[in-house]
């Protein structure tokens, strides 16, 4: 627990110190969201009706081009192995950069995004919905990118290569979390999509952490 | 169960296997196309488009089957790390995407005739493509290391994570109200299909599995010559 607490405080002083890159993320998303929406043009209704998926997608992508820079720069200059000589179990190492890349990636993009709706037409009326299905399924969209990014961490990459494998785990989450929004359209409480992201997040917690120790012991031998 | 696991006496075993499965899978398809085109009657609904369904479900069957063995290679390679479970899982990946590719299309164009649109996000077809997404990571993956045996690796694992998929697949019909319509031929008790019907269904499904086993065979031939080929290099440098 101590060794968890020392990585978090770790991760947490490279990231304030890298914290331009962070900056670049919310930037990416906030760019790219106005495109969306500027590209339906003056037609309201259209937007109101699909921005929450426009959200979404774009969640996605800003949360796939950002992954990359905890795993690789640790593995390129050797750190990743230190910390496995120095004694720190690879799922510590895992869950530290998992809690800090939800911190610094997701967290500031579920806060701007009522804002990004607010600033086209007011008080987004499904706020409240949308914010706990990003809230609920954002966990389970870095476990599954950080698996992606270590499955490829040797590989002569690019980040097209980490969208191919990781998008097709996305879209069931994608499924979900979206009609979320559609089911309170309706008039209904969404709670059964709500319990279906948080069962999401059961399997890929499991399978990241199995597979991803798997493959950083692998990786320092 | 591992007597055949050395390359070279598996070599040996598939040598003598590989011109009676294209033999087979030749006879098998001939009698079942026979069957399926002149020797079937029309659906009462359909009509003449149900012919589709020879080559569509055969396909789509092969597609999780091939999944599924890929899975169970991949497991064998993590755990007692045989060379042959990876060869078989590489070979194996892009024969699946292409049944996968298959199914798709001809379901699309099964679905024009019968549903009036050529795609839906339906439970069913979502699912599917998701599968064919999977094979095209698999093999992306599995090609993208320097070293190929990392790539095997790697892939094990996509393999072993995209099993969650095969479930979903096989029940969503039964789970979601969809536009595809649910199993008929394993259903408890009788299946809902005519013996009529059924009779081309099977030849065809046997003539396209001999027809996967001889590709197969023939992909694994060809990795393990490529796999001498890297070993020998490695051993010049």
């Amino acid at each position: 627990m101590m060794n968890l607490f020392l990585l978090i405080n770790r991760e947490f002083k490279l990231s304030i110190k890298n914290f331009k890159s962070a900056l670049f993320n919310i930037f990416f998303f906030v760019i790219s969201s106005f495109i969306f929406f500027l590209s339906f043009g003056s037609e309201f209704e259209a937007i109101i009706e699909f921005s929450h998926g426009i959200i979404w997608s774009v969640l996605l992508f800003s949360l796939i081009f950002s992954v990359d820079q905890f795993y690789d720069s640790d593995f390129k200059d050797g750190s990743l192995k230190e910390l496995k000589i120095l004694g720190y179990s690879s799922v510590e190492i895992i869950i530290s950069k998992l809690f800090t890349m939800w911190f610094f990636i997701a967290l500031p993009i579920i806060i701007i995004a009522p804002l990004i709706l607010y600033s086209f037409f007011g008080v987004y009326p499904y706020n409240k919905t949308l914010i706990i299905s990003l809230f609920l399924a954002s966990p389970s969209l870095i476990l599954l990118a950080s698996l992606g990014e270590i499955l490829l961490i040797r590989a002569r990459k690019n980040k097209i290569m980490l969208m191919l494998i990781i998008i097709p785990f996305y879209i069931p989450i994608l499924i979900f979390g979206v009609s979320a929004v559609d089911v309170a359209k309706l008039g209904f409480i969404p709670d059964k999509n709500f319990i279906i992201l948080v069962g999401f997040f059961m399997i890929t917690l499991p399978l990241t952490l199995v597979f991803g120790k798997l493959c950083i012991d692998q990786i320092c031998e | 169960m591992f007597r055949f696991s050395n390359p070279k006496k598996f070599q040996e075993l598939s040598d003598n296997v590989y011109p009676w499965m294209n033999f087979l899978a030749f006879i098998f398809i001939l009698i079942g196309l026979y069957y399926s085109f002149f020797n079937s009657p029309p659906d009462y609904l359909q009509g003449e488009t149900v012919r589709i369904m020879y080559i569509h479900v055969p396909s789509a069957w092969l597609s999780l089957m091939i999944y599924s063995s890929m899975g169970i290679c991949s497991i064998i390679s993590l755990i007692w790390k045989h060379t042959l479970a990876d060869i078989i899982s590489r070979s194996c990946a892009p024969i699946g995407a292409s049944f996968t590719l298959v199914t798709l299309i001809t379901g699309s164009i099964w679905g024009k005739p019968t549903w009036g649109t050529w795609w839906v996000w339906d439970a069913r077809l979502t699912s599917e493509l998701i599968l064919l997404f999977i094979y095209l990571g698999h093999i992306i993956l599995s090609n993208a290391f320097d070293d190929f045996r990392k790539g095997d690796k790697n892939a094990a694992i996509l393999a072993i994570v995209g099993l969650i998929n095969l479930p979903i697949i096989k029940w969503s019909v039964d789970w979601w109200n969809t536009l595809h319509q649910p199993a008929s031929l394993t259903k408890f008790g009788a299946p809902s299909i005519d013996s009529v019907m059924l009779f081309p269904l099977i030849f065809m499904a046997l003539g396209l599995t001999f027809l996967f086993v001889s590709i197969l065979l023939d992909r694994i031939k060809g990795e393990i010559y490529l796999r001498k080929i890297e070993l020998f290099k490695q051993e010049i440098d």
